[in-house]
C-alpha cells in the first residue's frame, strides 16, 4: 500500500519536474492529473455502483420442502413483502438493505413465526424453514375479535383415588381425533350451554355464544399433566407458544373411584399465575364440575360452600360478600330479596363457618360442583365478564 | 368521445384491480406484548425479568382477582386499569361420595411460595410503568419500569412503527460504510474478548485463591468404622466432622458452621437408628436438602425402601471399597454441581426453574430406585425358581418397578423438550 503512495507521488513529480516547462507542458500535465483523478473516481463510483444491495430469502415448510408463498417478511420489525408476491415461488427480495445486521422475522397463518438474524451484505441468500403451528381453532363463525380465548390442552395423565396413584393414559395424546371430539362436545356441554344454566332473572348477553375463541392444542411432543400439582402443569414451550390464553383447560379423560379427600388429588383445579396463565383442570366426563371450575378460572366466581377453599369478594358484581350487610345492601340495590343473604357455614362439617355472605339459592353450581346451576348473582358476575368482550 | 370512455374504463378497472389486490394483501400485524416476570415470596413482589416481543395478549378486561395492574405512561397516567389474581394459589375440588350416597364437594387448596409469577400485558404506545397493588388496601406492591425492556426491542427492531420514535435511542448502530464496521467490528471483538478474558481469568483466580473443601458428617456409633471413614475421606481432600449417634448428628447439623455438604448415616445405631435420624433430617427444612448416603451391613428390607427410598441419595452396603465409597460421594457431588451450573443455561434457554428442578428431581429419583429395587430383588430372591420368596415384598418391588417406569416417561419427555430447548440455543446438553 505505502509502495503504491510512493510511487503515485513519484509520478506526479515527474510530470511537474519534466525538463520541458512550456505551457503547453504544464496545462497537459494538470490534464493528465485530472485525468487520473477522474478515472480513480469513476472507477470507484462504478466499484461502489455495483455492490449488489439486495437480499434474497426464500422461505420453505419444513416438513414437505415445499415453497412458501404469502409468508410476510419483516426486515428489522418494518414490513417489506410477501414471499412469491414476483414470480418465484416463496421468494422475497429485499432491495437497498444497508450493511450490517439485521433481524428478519417471517409470519404465516398456521405457522409458527421465524426470526433470524443476517449479517449482510456477508450473507446475500438466506433460506428458513417454517414449521406448522399446534393451535387450532374451532370457532365454526371464525374467529372472534377480542372474544375470550379458550384453548385446550391434552393431558397424558390421570388420577386414580381407588389405587392413590397418577396413571399415565394415552387416550388423547395418541389420538387427535379422539380429543378434540371431547373438546367440541365438553364446549357444548358447558360454554355454550350458559343460557340453560344460568339464572333466568339476570338474561344472558343474547350472542354470548360468538363472545368465545376455541381452540385446541396438539403438539405430539407437549402433553399436559394434569397431576403435576393441583391444576396441573403445561410446558414452557405452549406459555411461549400460546401467549393470547384467557383460559387454559387440561382436559383428561376420566377420574377414577371416587374422591375421598387428601391423599387424593382434586378432580378439577384452578391456578392463576399471571395475565394469560389462567390454567384449570378437569376430566371430559364431569360437566357440572367443568363448569364449576369454568366459574373460577373464567368467571372469577367464589365458592359457596363452607370447606378448605379460598374466599374473597370477587368486585364488581359478587358473588360472595365480606359482611353481611355490603351483601343486603348489594340485593337491594339489584332488586333481589336481601332475606336471601346468609353467611357461608354447615356444608358436610356443622363446624364450618366462613366471614363471607351469600346471596344465590341451593343448588348453586359453586356450592355443590356436581349439580344445579348458576345464581342470579353468580349470572350477574358471568353477564359483566362477558360485556367486557368484543371491546378493545 | 368513445375513444375517453375506453380511457375511463381502463383507469377505473386498472383502480379496482389495485384497490382488490391490496385488500386480498393481509395487512401487517405489529401487534407486541410485554411480559413481566415476577417472583412472589413472603408476600413480596420481585421483578425478574421484563421483555417485550411479537404476538397477542390476553383480554385484560376479563381478569378477577383481588390485585390491580396498572400500566402507567410517560407522564403518570393510568392508561390501562385490570385485576389479577394473587400468584401462588390453587383452588381444587374433588366430588366425595356417589350419586345416591350423600354425595358433597370437598375444597383442596394448594399453596406455593415461593411463586413466578408471569404478566403478559399488550404493548401500549407511550407505556412507562406497570404498578402491581393490593386491592384491599391499595399498596403498591411492586413498580416496574418498562422503559429498558422498550429500548432494548426497538434497538433490534428499529423499523417497527412504533420504534421509529425512539431510533435515535437505539443502542444498535446502523453502519453506512464497511471501513467503520470492520474497524468497529475488531474493536468491539477486541474490547469484548478482552472484557471476556479479564472476568473469565479473575473469576479462576478467585476460585483458586478461596478453594472450598466440601464436608462431609459420618454418623456411626461403632468407633473404629467411624475413624477408618475419616481417614478414608481426608486422604481423598474432604473435610471430616463425626457424630457417634443420631441425636449427636442432629445437634451438629442444627450449627450453620458446621453443615456438612454430604451426610455418611450409619442404619443400625441406639437408641435413634439411622431412619429416625434420617427422618428428623428431612423433616428441618433447614436440613433437609442435606444429601444422605445410608451406610449399613444389613440387607435393605422391602418396607424400608417403601418408606426411604424418596430421602436417601444412595445406599452403600459394608463392607466397601474406598474407591466405592468415594465414587458414591463424588456421584452425589457431581450431580449437584451440574445441577447448578445447568441452571442459569436452562433459565436462558427458556425453561422455567420449577421444570428444570423437577427434571432433576425425577433423575435423582429414578438413579436411586433402579439401585434399591436391585438390591431388594437381590435380598428377596430365595428359592431356585427364581421368584420372589416375600409376596409382600414381591408387590412393593413391582410398584416400584412400575412407579420407575413412569417416572422414566415422564423424565424421557421432560429430556426430550430441555434437550431441544438447549439445543436450539447451541448449550451443550446437561447429563444429570
Amino acid at each position: 500500500m505505502c509502495n503504491r503512495r510512493i510511487q503515485f507521488q513519484k509520478l506526479i513529480l515527474m510530470i511537474l519536474s519534466r525538463n520541458d516547462k512550456s505551457r503547453f507542458n504544464f496545462w497537459r500535465n494538470i490534464a493528465l492529473i485530472f485525468t487520473f483523478l477522474v478515472i480513480i473516481c469513476i472507477t470507484s463510483i462504478s466499484v461502489e455502483a455495483s455492490t449488489d444491495n439486495t437480499l434474497t430469502l426464500f422461505v420453505k415448510d419444513v416438513k414437505t420442502g415445499n415453497y412458501l408463498d404469502g409468508a410476510m417478511v419483516y426486515l428489522d420489525g418494518a414490513f417489506i413483502g410477501t414471499t412469491g408476491e414476483s414470480n418465484n415461488a416463496g421468494t422475497l427480495q429485499l432491495s437497498n438493505v444497508s450493511i450490517g445486521v439485521h433481524t428478519l422475522r417471517i409470519t404465516k397463518e398456521g405457522y409458527i413465526e421465524v426470526t433470524k438474524k443476517v449479517q449482510f451484505p456477508d450473507t446475500k441468500t438466506v433460506e428458513l424453514t417454517m414449521n406448522k403451528g399446534s393451535l387450532f381453532l374451532l370457532n365454526k363463525n371464525g374467529y372472534f375479535p377480542h372474544g375470550i380465548n379458550v384453548i385446550f390442552i391434552p393431558s397424558e395423565t390421570s388420577f386414580s383415588c381407588s389405587e392413590n396413584r397418577k396413571l399415565f393414559d394415552s387416550t388423547y395424546t395418541v389420538n387427535e381425533n379422539r380429543f378434540k371430539e371431547d373438546v367440541v362436545a365438553i364446549i357444548n356441554r358447558t360454554f355454550l350451554h350458559l343460557d340453560k344454566i344460568t339464572s333466568p332473572s339476570a338474561p344472558l348477553i343474547e350472542d354470548y355464544q360468538n363472545r368465545f375463541n376455541f381452540y385446541y392444542y396438539y403438539n405430539p411432543a407437549v402433553h399436559a399433566d394434569a397431576y403435576s400439582g393441583c391444576a396441573g402443569t403445561v410446558s414452557d414451550l405452549y406459555w411461549k407458544t400460546v401467549t393470547f390464553s384467557d383460559i387454559t383447560v387440561i382436559l383428561y379423560p376420566t377420574y377414577t373411584g371416587v374422591y375421598t379427600g387428601p391423599p387424593c388429588q382434586p378432580m378439577g383445579c384452578y391456578k392463576s399465575m399471571g395475565s394469560g396463565r389462567n390454567l384449570m383442570k378437569a376430566p371430559a366426563d364431569s360437566t357440572y364440575l367443568f363448569d364449576h371450575e369454568m366459574g373460577h378460572a373464567l368467571f372469577g366466581l367464589v365458592d359457596t360452600y363452607c370447606g378448605n377453599t379460598y374466599y374473597y369478594e370477587n368486585s364488581p358484581d359478587p358473588n360472595v360478600w365480606a359482611s353481611l350487610d355490603k351483601c343486603i345492601a348489594n340485593a337491594k340495590m339489584n332488586n333481589f330479596d336481601p332475606n336471601n343473604c346468609k353467611q357461608i357455614k354447615g356444608g358436610s362439617s356443622s363446624l364450618c363457618s366462613k366471614p363471607f355472605w351469600r346471596w344465590d339459592p341451593s343448588p348453586d353450581i359453586m356450592e355443590t360442583g356436581y349439580y344445579g346451576s348458576f345464581g342470579s348473582a353468580a349470572t350477574q358476575r358471568i353477564n359483566y365478564i362477558l360485556s367486557k368482550t368484543g371491546s378493545a | 368521445m368513445n375513444g375517453k370512455i375506453l380511457v375511463c374504463l381502463i383507469v377505473s378497472m386498472a383502480l379496482l384491480i389495485c384497490i382488490g389486490w391490496t385488500h386480498a394483501q393481509p395487512l401487517p400485524d405489529y401487534e407486541k406484548i410485554v411480559t413481566i416476570t415476577l417472583n412472589y415470596q413472603d408476600g413480596i413482589y420481585k421483578p425478574v425479568d421484563q421483555s417485550i416481543q411479537y404476538g397477542q395478549a390476553p383480554n385484560l378486561n376479563i381478569l378477577s382477582g383481588n390485585l390491580r395492574g396498572v400500566i402507567v405512561d410517560n407522564n403518570d397516567r393510568e392508561i390501562k386499569t385490570f385485576s389479577l389474581m394473587e400468584p401462588g394459589i390453587a383452588v381444587g375440588e374433588g366430588i366425595q361420595g356417589t350419586p345416591g350416597n350423600n354425595p358433597h364437594i370437598q375444597g383442596y387448596v394448594e399453596r406455593t411460595d415461593p411463586a413466578e409469577m408471569v404478566i403478559t400485558i399488550p404493548y401500549l404506545q407511550n407505556m412507562q410503568k406497570f404498578n402491581l397493588y393490593d386491592t384491599q388496601n391499595n399498596n403498591l406492591l411492586v413498580s416496574i419500569d418498562l422503559s429498558p425492556a422498550i429500548i432494548t426491542f426497538c434497538a433490534e427492531y428499529t423499523g417497527d412503527p412504533d420504534c421509529l420514535g425512539l431510533a435515535s435511542q437505539s443502542t444498535k448502530p446502523v453502519p453506512e460504510t464497511r471501513t467503520p464496521i470492520l474497524y468497529l467490528s475488531v474493536f468491539a471483538v477486541l474490547l469484548i474478548s478482552g472484557t471476556t478474558l479479564v472476568y473469565i481469568f479473575s473469576r479462576q483466580e478467585t476460585k483458586q485463591d478461596i478453594p472450598r473443601k466440601l464436608t462431609i458428617l459420618t454418623v456411626d456409633d461403632e468407633p473404629t468404622i467411624l475413624e477408618l471413614i475419616q481417614l478414608m475421606l481426608k486422604k481423598e481432600g474432604y473435610n471430616t466432622i463425626s457424630a457417634p449417634g443420631g441425636k449427636e448428628c442432629l445437634e451438629l447439623i442444627k450449627q450453620k458452621k458446621q453443615r456438612p455438604d454430604v451426610i455418611l448415616l450409619d442404619i443400625m445405631m441406639q437408641p435413634m437408628d439411622g431412619w429416625e435420624t434420617l427422618e428428623h433430617i428431612k423433616a428441618n427444612p433447614d436440613t433437609k436438602t442435606i444429601p444422605v448416603l445410608m451406610l449399613t451391613g444389613k440387607q435393605l428390607t422391602a418396607a424400608e425402601a417403601k418408606r426411604y427410598h424418596i430421602c436417601i441419595e444412595d445406599y452403600i452396603m459394608k463392607p466397601f471399597t474406598n474407591a466405592q465409597l468415594i465414587a458414591a460421594i463424588e456421584h452425589v457431588f457431581i450431580r449437584e454441581r451440574t445441577i447448578k451450573e445447568n441452571l442459569p443455561l436452562a433459565k436462558k434457554a427458556g425453561i422455567s426453574q420449577d421444570i428444570y428442578c423437577e427434571f432433576a428431581k425425577l433423575s435423582k429419583h429414578i438413579d436411586v430406585n433402579k439401585k434399591i429395587v436391585d438390591l431388594l430383588q437381590l435380598t428377596y430372591v430365595v428359592d431356585e425358581s427364581g421368584k420372589l420368596g416375600d409376596a409382600e415384598a414381591n408387590k412393593i418391588i413391582e410398584q416400584m418397578i412400575l412407579n420407575t417406569k413412569l417416572n422414566e416417561d415422564r423424565f424421557e419427555q421432560m429430556k426430550r423438550e430441555i434437550f431441544s430447548a438447549f439445543a436450539e440455543k447451541g448449550y451443550p446438553v446437561p447429563h444429570l
